[in-house]
């Protein structure tokens, strides 16, 4: 549906898209996923026509879209801060797109109330019709927004950072809400999110992107489970890193030793040991494969238990423990315990310098 | 709990915020609008008391009085209508644009403003005289505006410019881009962005700075009469005829005329005023 072909883009010389490429089919919901400064932003104002690309193609429905102006694209667009306007009821701006068609296609007033009427139901604020913008709720403007790009029937639906300016119950409500809209509504999709909960649990596909490149194209699972890089790994959660030497399918660490299959040819490099916070598990020191770490802060998260840790090199560790283990576990401050991953990926350090981009790391499966 | 509420409970007329010194603060403000401005014209009222009722009449409502009412007030609403115009395009260039020269054009806005009154007047004349530069331009034609009524309005045009300009440039500036945007996507073209959601945005202040330019020019004295000519009953606008009556020594008939426009003057003004209110209260209340 959405075809991007070598998109770049150059600001004063900086470059915020590199030769990006990415189809996105008929139906889909896809999540650019990055750190500010990336370009996921600029790459979804590229698509709506708001920017103009200094190289490659945007082809929407397989005709080239890359001239037209976002008047002319068809697409829906829905900002950050809303963009709402302001001197207009509800109902004004969700007919705003409706009435400045060209008196040819332009629908009747009574054509319109109908429609407008049934996208505010849609949206759940049909009783919000009369209001203006400043008297609504960051989430009953988030819907109104919605409802106005959606009423000009969009080829697209482009959404910006669209939960970005809302508390976190509100986000998760009405991310879990787009989402059956979404596929109630069967609409092509893109939107562009700093969070990855947010990308994983909305998108049928997620791009990871750093530095105006695209660093893994997947879905959801794919990109949680296989990591193609640090950068990803570190961007989809936290993450405690231990260094090691990989030598002939071996990774070799201050108290560990798994083998690492994948990198069989590897003589002797500096590799880097990942490990989620959620696949460590405590046990006494000194025991087998585990790393030797003192206990630090301890706090209660709701269900789960976080332990803070220093390794034996004075790097900081983190630990998730559910509620039961770590009551069962009675750690104290300053004691010493062992560590050990249950499931770790393995890069080499070339990796992490951005050198040697198709080693792609590998998983470790520890066995203690 | 108490009977009665607390004395302060009734006099509070509305809740004064996180800032202590409520009562004080109105105290002074009352106090200050007082001596700056009401006592000063209450005087006029005052004076105009004295007067008989036919006499009074005789005097604020006389031929010549009027047809300097109509100069004034009309002169300074057609002054204001163009400023409001020309105000927007002209902040509306300075916003959106760059260019060279542009921080000489920003105070060149501001002149009207610093300029001694007088000095404009007797530049506006020079200029717009039948052997000045424009005004030997527009002689040929057949238009004379220097000594005429459209003389008038050419001097309260050029001491209101920056009214508009100013109150509409920082609000133009404050307009969000990605509501253009945001219109644009909808698939309004440039007019219909310019019409349906800038104008609707910068309209109150684009109705302040009319207001101020009205008054502003309602008020001109020194450049509209070395302009004007001030021919009894064609060019002569009412603040003229206020010093003439003066220098005859009838101040009641000068305070007459004066409280004639003060109070048309004020009404005006409050519904001005209270038209930017109701368009606020549309989308805040």
């Amino acid at each position: 549906m959405i075809d991007i072909l070598n998109v770049t883009k150059i600001f004063n010389g900086y470059v915020a898209l590199n030769s990006v490429s990415l189809n996105v089919k008929e139906g889909e919901l896809v999540a650019l996923l990055g750190p500010s400064g990336s370009g996921k932003t600029t790459l979804l104002r590229i698509i709506a026509g708001l920017e103009r690309a200094d190289g490659g193609q945007i082809r929407f429905g397989g005709e080239d879209a890359t001239g037209l102006s976002a008047r002319d694209r068809q697409v829906g667009f829905v900002f950050q801060h809303y963009a709402l306007f302001r001197h207009m009821t509800v109902f004004d701006n969700v007919a705003f797109g409706l009435r400045v068609r060209p008196r040819s296609t332009r629908p009747s007033v009574e054509e319109t109330r109908i429609r407008v009427m049934e996208l505010l139901d849609l949206v759940h604020i049909a009783h919000l019709g009369g209001r203006y913008p400043t008297q609504l709720s960051g989430g009953q403007r988030q819907r109104v927004a919605l409802a106005r790009a959606l009423a000009i029937e969009p080829r697209v639906l482009l959404l910006d950072e669209p939960f970005g300016a809302l508390d976190a119950q509100v986000r998760k409500d009405l991310r879990r809400w787009l989402r059956r809209l979404h596929d109630s509504l069967g609409l092509t999709g893109v939107f562009v999110t700093h969070d990855q909960e947010e990308a994983l649990e909305v998108a049928d596909r997620v791009v990871v992107m750093s530095q105006g490149t695209f660093e893994q194209v997947g879905t959801p699972a794919e990109i949680y489970d296989n990591p193609v890089s640090p950068f990803v790994y570190r961007f989809l959660g936290n993450v405690n890193s231990l260094s090691c030497r990989v030598r002939y399918g071996r990774a070799v660490g201050e108290g560990f030793d798994f083998p690492a299959p994948e990198f069989e040819g590897i003589r002797d490099a500096a590799g880097i040991l990942f490990v989620r916070p959620h696949d460590l598990e405590i046990t006494d020191p000194g025991q087998g494969n585990s790393v030797t770490a003192t206990v630090g802060h301890q706090t209660i998260l709701g269900p789960i238990a976080r332990v803070e840790l220093r390794g034996p090199r004075g790097e900081d560790l983190e630990v998730e423990l559910t509620r039961a283990r770590h009551a069962e576990l009675g750690l104290e401050g300053g004691a010493k315990v062992g560590i050990v991953p249950r499931r770790a990926r393995l890069f080499l350090d070339e990796a992490l310098h951005g050198a040697e981009r198709d080693m792609n790391g590998a998983d470790i499966r520890a066995v203690s | 709990m108490s009977e009665k509420p607390p004395l302060a409970w009734k006099l509070q007329i509305r809740s004064p915020g996180v800032l202590p010194g409520f009562g004080p603060a109105l105290g002074f403000t009352l106090l200050y609008l007082g001596l700056i401005v009401l006592i000063p014209l209450a005087g006029v009222f005052m004076k105009t008391a004295g007067m008989a009722w036919d006499d009074f009449l005789g005097k604020a409502f006389s031929p010549r009085a009027l047809a300097a009412y109509r100069l004034s007030f009309g002169g300074a609403l057609i002054a204001a209508t163009i400023n409001a115009l020309a105000g927007v395009l002209v902040a509306w260039v300075l916003v959106r644009y760059r260019f060279p020269g542009k921080k000489v054009v920003e105070a060149a806005v501001d002149l009207p403003f610093a300029l001694p009154t007088a000095v404009a007047g007797i530049a506006l004349t020079a200029i717009y005289a039948p052997n000045g530069w424009i005004g030997s331009l527009l002689a040929p034609l057949g238009l004379k505006v220097a000594f005429t009524p459209l003389g008038v309005v050419v001097a309260m045009v050029f001491v209101g410019l920056p009214f508009v300009v100013r109150t509409v440039e920082p609000v133009l500036r404050d307009f969000e881009t990605e509501v253009e945007e945001a219109a644009h996507s909808l698939g309004a073209g440039r007019g219909q962005i310019f019409w349906r959601v800038i104008l609707p945005g910068i309209l109150p202040a684009m109705l302040t700075g009319y207001a101020l330019a009205f008054a502003r020019a309602l008020g001109e004295y020194g450049s509209v009469i070395f302009i004007a000519g001030n021919m009894p009953g064609v060019s002569e606008i009412a603040p003229l005829l206020i010093i003439i009556q003066l220098e005859q020594y009838d101040y009641a008939g000068a305070t007459a005329i004066a409280s004639v426009m003060l109070v048309a003057a004020f009404l005006l003004l409050i519904l001005i005023n209270s038209l930017q209110a109701w368009r606020r209260s549309r989308h805040e209340a």
